[in-house]
């Protein structure tokens, strides 16, 4: 059976959903690819959108969802992030 | 009035430039923790930052109290005395065991993964109101920093069975390193032993070298990632 993922791990996941769309995504994309239920994946943009990760557009064609260079920066700095809390036992409470 | 240090004064230039390198240190993972904060929104982050910075400054306040108010006494020895609440040396002596032991709760109550700051306030009054209506004040301050690290301690062991990680073993071992330093200073508070002051500061020196080269080496797998 697979880990099931904790927070940081989804929220890489749609950035990298996002960034492979060159850097702007539908969110019929982001809920396909990500592996997420709808509520879950509206209340991830959501927190991303206050965090400053992900920038919300709305134009004619509908919605689309690009990545910032806060979240660029989180994509390149995330092994070490997550090698940093391992390393220091500041992982969430699962 | 008390002693909370005694060393010898040969010991004092040293004493200081390891101070300035456990500020460094500190600040550093400090630093480290409220970067990744601003990334993550992660919790345990923030408050390890927080920790590690209240340790920073309880070693900046050592630096002022040892490089401007030691006095030397009989024998070749510098003494850290804690008397009547007036003055700036008491105010710094004060401020350093103030951040010291807010460190120490501050990484502990991290440890104990609860979400309540109730619980936290209640820690900080409770230490702070027993270190400071103590009668015995030196010999409190290291025996509950070596508790508190006792905790800390317990913690990191448990992530490294979890975790087998090759960094935790070293802060495991760090945090190890500096619990047997407020053992060694509870002694030296209690038996006036300038020698055994030297040897904490020994494996104080172990303990933080240990600490900051897991940061060290979770930073150089970030650049090899990059």
């Amino acid at each position: 059976m697979e880990r099931k993922r904790n927070k940081l791990e989804v929220i890489r996941d749609i950035l990298l959903v996002i960034r492979e769309r060159n850097g702007r995504a539908k969110p019929t994309r982001i809920l396909y690819k990500s592996n997420l239920s709808h509520i879950m994946m509206k209340e991830y943009l959501g927190d991303l959108i206050s965090r400053g990760l992900v920038k919300e557009n709305k134009n004619k064609e509908g919605r689309t969802y690009a990545i910032t260079e806060k979240g660029d920066k989180y994509l390149s700095e995330y092994g070490t992030i997550v090698n940093f809390m391992e390393s220091f036992g500041l992982n969430e409470e699962e | 009035m008390e002693m909370l240090h005694i060393m010898p004064s040969w010991f004092l230039s040293a004493n200081i430039l390891f101070e300035f390198l456990f500020f460094i240190f500190a600040a550093a993972i400090s630093y480290y923790a409220f970067s990744a904060y601003k990334l993550t929104n992660q919790r345990e982050s923030k408050i390890f930052g927080w920790s590690f910075l209240f340790l920073a400054i309880s070693h900046f306040a050592l630096i002022i109290i040892n490089s401007l108010f030691l006095s030397i006494t009989q024998g070749g020895f510098r003494t850290l005395e804690f008397g009547d609440l007036m003055g700036i040396k008491n105010f710094m002596v004060a401020s350093y065991v103030f951040f010291f032991i807010l460190g120490l709760i501050t990484i502990t109550y991290m440890s104990l993964k609860i979400k309540s700051k109730k619980t936290y306030f209640l820690l900080i009054f409770l230490s702070i109101i027993i270190l400071f209506c103590s009668m015995t004040l030196s010999l409190l301050i290291y025996s509950l920093a070596s508790l508190l690290l006792l905790f800390i301690t317990m913690y990191y062991f448990s992530e490294f069975i979890r975790t087998r990680n090759k960094n935790t073993l070293f802060v495991l071992i760090g945090f190890f390193m500096l619990l047997v330093t407020n053992l060694l200073l509870s002694i030296v508070t209690r038996y006036s032993l300038p020698s055994v002051y030297v040897l904490a500061y020994l494996t104080e020196v172990v303990g933080y070298t240990l600490i900051i080269l897991s940061l060290i080496n979770v930073l150089n797998y970030g650049k090899k990632k990059k």
